[in-house]
């Protein structure tokens, strides 16, 4: 049977048809036609073949054992972040109500007051400096740490 | 859950493998990916049905700059290239040998001589069995170019097959 302009309309609405990708509308249209059209029903036919044999190829699995530990990887490291925001709220915590008691507490002397702030917050400082640094490199180090 | 997430992984392990030919190499990629699904503050949860499609868009870009960084290394025997990646998709590995029937290897052999995307389009749509939304994700194309780009990609499939059948 010839191609008619129809062929060349219905064309990639063969494969949308074989995925069940069509709405209702388009897939009756097509299947209509199929039922009509030999040469298209056949190309159908091939597609179908081939989609059959491509879905059963033989790829195989990654080991076992090295997707266990690439899965784990993806756990513990779930894990670790959740220890870092655990501490890192702890220590903001107990510093914000340290701070306030400290502040509120009449007994001490102004001066010693200014004195214990500034050296706290010089060591909280060095604190966070070190942590910036440390997330820093975690984030742009991604790509060396893999290697297990 | 954890059986799910293998699952996934599993898939888009052997997606790497379909591109890359390699199975080291896919492994790399992979372990590369997950590291990356796990920096990500973007990436879905992964037990959630987004993160199928996005873990594969990953991995398949990762699989393609692994890619054509090979290439680059190898530009010297760029008028081979095509025998080169046959060769290396069909000998994936030799335990698998056994398993290979003969129309498994034709297949492969058909799929290895396709332009990249369209391998990608049949195996993601054949072999996955991705949605053509899904589909879109994973290449970054407009969802309305899957199903002409597949079409067109099957029927050279069509003719590759075809003509092999011959001899
Ligand atoms: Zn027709």
């Amino acid at each position: 049977m010839k191609n008619t302009s129809l062929c060349e309309h219905i064309g990639e609405q063969i494969s949308g048809f074989l995925d069940g990708e069509l709405s209702q509308q388009e897939s009756q249209r097509v299947s209509v036609h199929l039922s009509q059209c030999e040469s298209c029903s056949q190309t159908y036919e091939q597609l179908k073949q081939i989609q059959g044999a491509v879905s059963q190829a033989y790829y195989p699995n990654m080991e076992q054992q090295k997707m266990n530990a690439v899965l784990q990887d993806l756990t513990s490291k779930r894990m670790f972040d959740f220890a870092w925001f655990a501490i890192v709220s702890g220590v903001l915590i107990s510093v914000v109500f340290g701070v306030y008691h400290f502040w509120l507490d009449s007994s001490i002397p102004l001066y010693s007051k200014v004195v214990m702030s500034l050296i706290w917050g010089g060591g909280i400082g060095l604190f966070l400096t070190v942590l910036r640094q440390r997330l820093i490199i975690s984030k742009t180090d991604k790509y060396n740490k893999v290697d297990l | 859950m954890q059986d799910t997430l293998a699952k996934v992984t599993q898939g888009a392990f052997k997606l790497a493998l379909q591109i890359l030919g390699q199975t080291a190499d896919a492994q790399d990629v992979l372990q590369d990916s997950v590291s990356i699904a796990i920096v990500h503050k973007s990436a879905p949860k992964s037990s959630s049905v987004d993160f199928k499609p996005w873990f594969y868009r990953v991995v398949r870009n990762k699989s393609i700059d692994k890619l054509r960084e090979q290439k680059r290394h190898q530009s010297d025997e760029f008028d081979d290239h095509v025998d080169h990646e046959l060769d290396s998709k069909l000998a994936l590995d030799p335990e698998q040998a056994a398993e290979t029937t003969q129309l498994n290897l034709k297949i492969k052999a058909a799929l290895a001589v396709l332009p990249q995307q369209q391998r990608e389009l049949v195996l993601l749509k054949d072999y996955h069995q991705m949605s053509y939304l899904e589909i879109a994700e994973v290449l970054d194309i407009p969802k309305g170019t899957v199903m002409s780009g597949l079409h067109r990609a099957r029927l050279a499939l069509k003719t590759l097959l075809t003509e092999t059948v011959g001899d």
